[in-house]
């Protein structure tokens, strides 16, 4: 009996730590109070798409760069390195490919000031804010979700690069 | 209590209040008076710190900062309520926020005036929006309820039931500072008047010794301001006589 409340015990803490858990994460602590979030995530996501699918003209810069590398002897019917030609630097490559995400990162600026201007939308509840005893509320509210939006789009900069990096290093014929 | 040391405040240079000194007790309910302009809303914006001073001001000989602002509520005409919640969202907001959030008279407050639950606050009439403007204020949990002209736009009835209702809930710490226009329909209803006239304190009087001297909230503002009775028809006779 004495096991089985014990159990029960442990139980009971451990529905609490993830209810405080799951209280503490909630989507909507990282935006203004009342704020219709769910067209502005839609927004991020559609831009983060967009970013990655335009970071893909890096394959067909590619491409480009590597049929300059070859061409078709007619004699022999079969391709063949060109003489002097080389592959292009990588940075040339990946210039302004994730342009798509720098645009983003404005976007976020942005977001960050049109969420602290909805403190003064309707009403100025932004005094009601300024009055709570968490005084990292208000910057918590305007830019939590700019500041994970950013690290997002960082994250996906850098994993793209490498990928690209990975690619072009193993596909690039050595001189 | 609620201590104002040699406040001044300056808007681009120009002096808003002057050399304020006020000391509020707790249980005191205050009226603050003066014509547009004369400071009172600035004044209300210093005591919660919204607005940077010169000066002291001290709540219980320790500044107004984040471990104490809850100590103080407001409410305000220009509403510092979230439109886009409800009257039930802001209870639980509220709840979060304040641990002596008064759930009660919340409950009993927006009964009787029968705001909708479940309506975002945007879609209310003006005189309702006040009405949870007020109750919030009320019911936070504050020691010092500060409020700037917050029934401007209710109706009389309204104000009426109002002034009733605080009267009659206010617990004796609860500490009330109203800048009100409404000096006649209030005067019953303040322990003490404060006069303000172009940033500065022009008076500081408790209605308790205004009564002792058989004079009324009105005629002694009227007085301190040097209300000339007959300025208008005055007036009004160049105005008729130019005519002529």
């Amino acid at each position: 009996m004495k096991e089985y409340k014990k159990k029960e015990l442990v139980k009971k803490r451990a529905w609490r730590v993830f209810e405080k858990k799951e209280r503490s994460y909630k989507i909507e602590d990282y935006f203004p109070v009342g704020y219709a979030y769910q067209g502005e995530i839609r927004l991020l996501v559609v831009w983060l798409i967009g970013s990655i699918i335009k970071s893909f003209s890096f394959f067909y810069r590619y491409y480009l760069a590597y049929q300059r590398l070859w061409e078709y002897v007619f004699s022999t019917q079969e391709y063949r390195r060109r003489d002097g030609v080389f592959m292009e630097e990588f940075s040339i490559l990946t210039d302004g490919v994730f342009r798509g995400f720098l645009w983003g990162f404005l976007l976020i600026l942005l977001l960050g000031g049109w969420h602290y201007w909805y403190y003064y939308r309707g009403s100025k509840s932004i005094y009601l804010v300024k009055r709570l005893s968490d005084r990292w509320y208000c910057l918590k509210s305007c830019i939590g979700m700019p500041v994970i939006a950013g690290i997002v789009f960082f994250v996906f900069i850098v994993g793209l690069y490498g990928i690209y990096f990975v690619f072009y290093k193993w596909v690039t014929p050595k001189i | 209590m609620l201590e104002i040391r040699e406040l001044n405040k300056r808007y681009r240079g120009k002096p808003a209040l002057k050399q304020i000194d006020l000391t509020i007790g707790q249980g005191e309910i205050v009226g603050l008076f003066g014509e547009n302009g004369a400071g009172k809303t600035t004044l209300l914006k210093c005591i919660l710190g919204y607005l940077s001073y010169q000066g002291t001001i001290r709540l219980d000989q320790e500044k107004v900062n984040s471990s104490n602002i809850t100590r103080l509520s407001f409410a305000t005409c220009e509403h510092s309520f979230f439109p886009n919640l409800t009257v039930q969202s802001h209870k639980e907001f509220y709840q979060m926020h304040f641990r002596t959030f008064r759930e009660a008279r919340f409950r009993q407050l927006t009964e009787f005036f029968k705001l909708p639950e479940k309506k975002a606050v945007k879609f209310f009439s003006a005189g309702q929006k006040n009405q949870l403007e007020v109750i919030l204020a009320l019911c936070q949990g504050a020691d010092y309820i500060l409020m700037d002209e917050p029934f401007a736009g209710n109706d009389i009835f309204n104000r009426e039931d109002f002034y009733k209702i605080l009267v009659g809930i206010l617990e004796p710490e609860e500490t009330i500072l109203i800048a009100t226009h409404f000096i006649e329909e209030t005067a019953h209803f303040f322990s003490r008047a404060v006069l303000l006239q172009r940033g500065e304190l022009i008076g500081d009087c408790s209605i308790l010794e205004l009564e002792e001297q058989g004079e009324h909230l009105v005629d002694y503002i009227k007085r301190m301001y040097h209300y000339q009775a007959n300025r208008v028809e005055q007036a009004l006779q160049i105005i008729l006589e130019e005519k002529e």
